[in-house]
């Protein structure tokens, strides 16, 4: 078992000070949420970016799968052992879907957030989506329809 | 040179932890800078630089040099893009300016930088200064005094708290954390609010900018101002505490031109607030006019601002988070409800208090174990009806992060569900376009 401090220690990744670094941070084939991004193995869903699959490799900066911006925290994609893969998913008009992550056999990979800290991910296939909630019109910013708006954290 | 720093008595541990105090009420004053002593420590500074003291430009905040910066980087661009028409045309016209700005920049740049506006704001001498400045000789010898407690201290984890701890109990951790670890995110808050809103007033009324002038980042104002060069004056208390503790507890011996050289910072960290320092101008703010913070240091006040300054900015904070100002003026459920960034409405609902907005609620919430969250509820809310508004189209489900707070208690999330959804699991997992028999298979949630 991983822990924070350890995967800390491999990624150039800020996190909370106040995050336990003794914390376990198990590294998971199946479906994991970090805060307003959800990490879904690719066979539960049907999803056109599953058909696409991922190819670009990560770098060692990783990969911001949802960038920051002021009072946003973002989500950033490191490979953690071996190579890892990675496709954005351009999709008009913008739906929850944001990318696919694959993780082929030996390595693994975690997301990384300020504030919840490291998502491990086991070898695997996965989409990830963000989150989205119901609420009224307020312009096109971040709304992916006239009832639905991207949430953030 | 004392063997080891795990040896420090207990009378060493209590100055200690009085020089840490005195440090953070350093970090916190409020009031007027001292012109004089802040003018002659950074002409000091220039001087060991090998640079002729400069002129200085003194403001009563972070927002007007925020924006003098901004626009020395836009001094190539004499009118706007697209509309023909002066920057100082526009710079006078913005609303920002209408505030009871617009005399302090005026005076300063026709008097102080005048004609010299291009060429002294140009040129950023020590744009690549900070990080050899804060890595730079203090860090050498301190490094070298580090070495000689043993392999197995860190760097920049020295060994200070390591092997003992304050008998009272009041400076836990490494020294580092335990000084001002919180003084930095005050700083980038701040100024990412002085420039977002200098930026945002400005490009905000012409969009085309964004378009035509590609390195000004609206989404990162802050970050594109401060690549120059900018020293944080009293909010540069951490790494300079860190420096002066040991030596004035005799830890250390710097050289001697080192010493002094760490005394212009001690000097400017009790005189001014953030300094921009350039070929013959320096630019400096001055201290803020309030500073509030909760019992943990960070940034906060429930009844105004957290931080203001003299010239008009007043930066609202709960609990360390930048909000807008009606988060702490008036947090109403009315205005929560419209409040689209999840964070920014936990913090108003915090502010209104979760019981009272709860309370605006009716009825009994339909609760669920949360999924890959152990010991966590999920609960899902009717609104109230009121009129034929939006939310009556809608409930809200309360969640818990799956990260918890250093004190083990957990945030609480509100997200808006469509109203046909009556199911705390199956509104979750609406919000990410998954079913209920799919959102029960999360394992884990962060």
């Amino acid at each position: 078992m991983q822990r924070l401090s350890d995967v800390i220690s491999r990624h150039d990744f800020g996190v909370l000070g106040e995050l336990d670094p003794e914390a376990a941070i198990p590294f998971l084939g199946g479906q994991q949420a970090q805060g307003d991004v959800i990490i879904i193995p690719a066979k539960m869903i049907r999803d056109s970016t599953r058909l696409f699959g991922a190819s670009d490799p990560i770098p060692a900066a990783g990969v911001a799968v949802v960038p920051a911006a002021p009072g946003r925290h973002e989500h950033r994609l490191f490979a953690d052992r071996g190579p890892c893969y990675w496709a954005r998913q351009i999709v008009v008009p913008p739906g929850l879907t944001i990318g696919a992550v694959t993780v082929p056999a030996g390595s693994l990979a975690v997301l990384a957030h300020e504030q919840h800290g490291f998502t491990g991910i086991a070898p695997g296939a996965y989409v990830i989506r963000r989150q989205r909630e119901y609420t009224e019109y307020t312009g096109p910013d971040e709304h992916i329809s006239r009832r639905q708006r991207l949430i953030y954290d | 040179m004392p063997a080891m720093i795990s040896e420090l008595s207990p009378s060493q541990w209590a100055q200690v932890a009085r020089l840490r105090e005195e440090w953070i009420t350093t970090a916190a004053s409020c009031g007027a800078a001292d012109r004089e002593a802040a003018e002659a420590a950074i002409s000091s500074i220039y001087r060991s630089v090998g640079r002729p003291p400069p002129r200085f430009v003194w403001f009563d905040g972070p927002a007007t040099p925020s924006l003098v910066c901004m626009l020395q980087r836009l001094v190539r661009h004499p009118v706007f893009p697209g509309t023909g028409r002066p920057i100082a045309a526009v710079i006078r016209e913005s609303a920002w300016f209408s505030r009871g700005l617009e005399p302090s920049l005026a005076r300063a740049l026709s008097n102080a930088l005048g004609p010299d506006l291009r060429r002294a704001l140009g040129r950023v001498i020590l744009g690549a200064a900070t990080g050899r400045w804060r890595a730079g000789p203090l860090m050498d010898v301190l490094g070298d005094w580090l070495s000689d407690q043993g392999d197995d201290v860190p760097p920049g984890e020295p060994g200070v708290a390591a092997g003992g701890s304050l008998p009272d109990g009041s400076l836990g951790g490494p020294l580092e954390e335990s000084l001002l670890g919180y003084v930095p995110r005050w700083v980038e808050d701040c100024l990412e609010v002085a420039a977002g809103g200098v930026a945002g007033e400005i490009l905000g009324a012409y969009p085309m900018w964004q378009l035509a002038i590609p390195e000004i980042s609206l989404r990162y104002p802050a970050r594109d101002i401060s690549r120059g060069a900018r020293f944080d004056g009293q909010f540069d208390a951490d790494w300079i505490a860190f420096f002066d503790i040991p030596r004035q507890l005799g830890l250390v011996s710097y050289p001697e031109s080192t010493s002094a050289w760490l005394d212009d910072w001690v000097t400017l960290a009790r005189s001014c607030g953030w300094w921009w320092p350039y070929e013959n101008v320096c630019i400096v703010s001055g201290r803020p006019s309030i500073l509030r913070t909760d019992s943990a240091l960070q940034l906060h006040n429930a009844d105004g601002p957290a931080m203001a300054f003299g010239d008009g900015l007043a930066i609202y904070c709960w609990h360390g988070r930048v909000v807008p100002a009606w988060v702490i003026e008036e947090p109403t459920t009315e205005r929560i409800f419209y409040e689209s960034n999840v964070e920014i409405r936990r913090c108003a609902i915090e502010s209104r208090g979760w019981e009272a907005f709860i309370g605006d609620l009716p009825g009994v919430p339909a609760t669920a174990p949360d999924p890959g969250n152990p010991g966590q509820q999920l609960r899902l809310y009717e609104l109230p009806p009121r009129g034929s508004g939006w939310w009556y189209h809608v409930r809200l489900l309360v969640c818990a992060n799956g990260t918890p707070e250093a004190d083990g208690s957990r945030h609480l999330f509100g997200i808006f569900v469509p109203r046909h959804i009556t199911d705390p699991v199956g509104a979750a997992a609406w919000t990410y376009g998954l079913t209920k028999k799919q959102y029960l298979r999360l394992e884990r949630r962060a």
